[in-house]
């Protein structure tokens, strides 16, 4: 039967103990981790030269993203949507020589947030995940950095499975 | 259609309200939210060094995240540098540290420790600047139950971890409904 309930509090007599949704019963608008965003690069990469922070533009279309916040290759917190937000990344480097420094920054604003240096040996990948507060219109890019001495530009976002951005907000946090 | 206004939902008998049946969804409204009904990712803390943090060589040492990035339920402890969750269940945590040297050596690990026995290690070599990050999902008695991170680093001689909060960092949340 279908019908509306206003209420002020759901609660017991006592204000404590239990509130059962059954099993089999879901629970939603509201309890879901939304925004939710991932995107993966695309097969072929891009040639990242040294000594320069290059942005990832080798984004494939999002497997999915709930609020279209994806554009111009950076997720935008939409409207209404300020909260603590997961942010997880993972950037490929394809490179088999000697060690060096390769780096990948999630950028808030244009600024490094966080950073996953690594030396790749043997097709490294830098990794990331943390959590973060973010305000209505703050925006997320990944960067890709090396560093290599004899300045040679190397391939790098080449690889769909190891070079991804994931971005969710929690809830109530 | 059946409408019903009323401030206090109460059970007639016993201290547990069923909301629905195998098979219905309970949905709110457009724009409503809920709290407290188990469905936040909380307790939920991010935290940052607050100065430079010396290890000495092939010692376990409790990294010292002194300073929070938020911290909802007052749940990390600055002075400990441990996160006791006052709700039970199952948690994302994090940690990422870096040495601040470009010096090669051989061996780096972190950790995750419950209670003080390690949960997840993660070991690597040190080459010019390389990062650690581990996560691990976790389960939390909600009462006593503590969680804390630990470096080691077998250099031969002490060395810093950064103190930058884009290269060390730690946290953790709630996961809902496991």
């Amino acid at each position: 039967m279908a019908g509306t309930l206003k209420v002020g509090t759901i609660t017991t007599p006592s204000g404590s103990g239990s509130i059962t949704i059954p099993s089999g019963v879901s629970l939603s608008g509201g309890v879901a981790n939304t925004p939710n965003f991932f995107v993966r690069s695309d097969t072929t990469g891009f040639s990242l030269s040294a000594g320069s922070h290059t942005k990832v533009t080798s984004w494939t279309t999002p497997e999915f993203d709930t609020a279209s916040a994806w554009s111009d290759n950076k997720f935008t917190i939409p409207s209404g949507q300020a909260g603590k937000y997961c942010v997880s990344a993972s950037a490929y480097f394809n490179y088999t020589g000697s060690a060096k420094r390769f780096q990948m920054s999630i950028r808030v604003n244009g600024s490094a947030d966080g950073l996953a240096t690594i030396s790749a040996t043997y097709n490294n990948s830098a990794k990331i995940s943390y959590t973060k507060e973010f305000s209505v219109g703050d925006y997320i890019e990944m960067y890709l950095y090396q560093d290599q001495v004899n300045s040679t530009a190397y391939t790098a976002a080449n690889n769909a499975e190891q070079t991804f951005l994931s971005i969710y907000k929690l809830i109530g946090a | 259609m059946s409408k019903l206004e009323v401030n206090t939902l109460a059970p007639q008998t016993g201290t547990t309200i069923t909301i629905g049946e195998s098979g219905d969804t309970v949905a709110l409204g457009s724009g409503a939210s809920q709290t407290g009904f188990g469905g936040t990712n909380t307790p939920a803390f991010a935290v940052v060094p607050s100065a430079v943090q010396t290890i000495s060589t092939s010692t376990d040492t409790v990294i010292q995240f002194g300073t929070e990035s938020y911290d909802t339920d007052s749940c990390y402890d600055t002075g400990t540098y441990r996160f006791t969750p006052n709700v039970s269940g199952k948690y994302f945590l994090y940690v990422k540290v870096r040495f601040d040297s470009d010096t090669d050596w051989d061996y780096n690990m972190v950790k995750i420790r419950k209670n003080g026995s390690d949960l997840a290690r993660l070991n690597s070599r040190n080459e010019f600047y390389e990062g650690l990050i581990l996560t691990k999902v976790i389960d939390a008695n909600g009462t006593t139950d503590y969680f804390d991170f630990t470096v080691r680093q077998e250099s031969g001689s002490s060395r810093n971890l950064s103190s930058d909060a884009a290269e060390c960092y730690a946290g953790a949340y709630k996961l809902i409904g496991l």
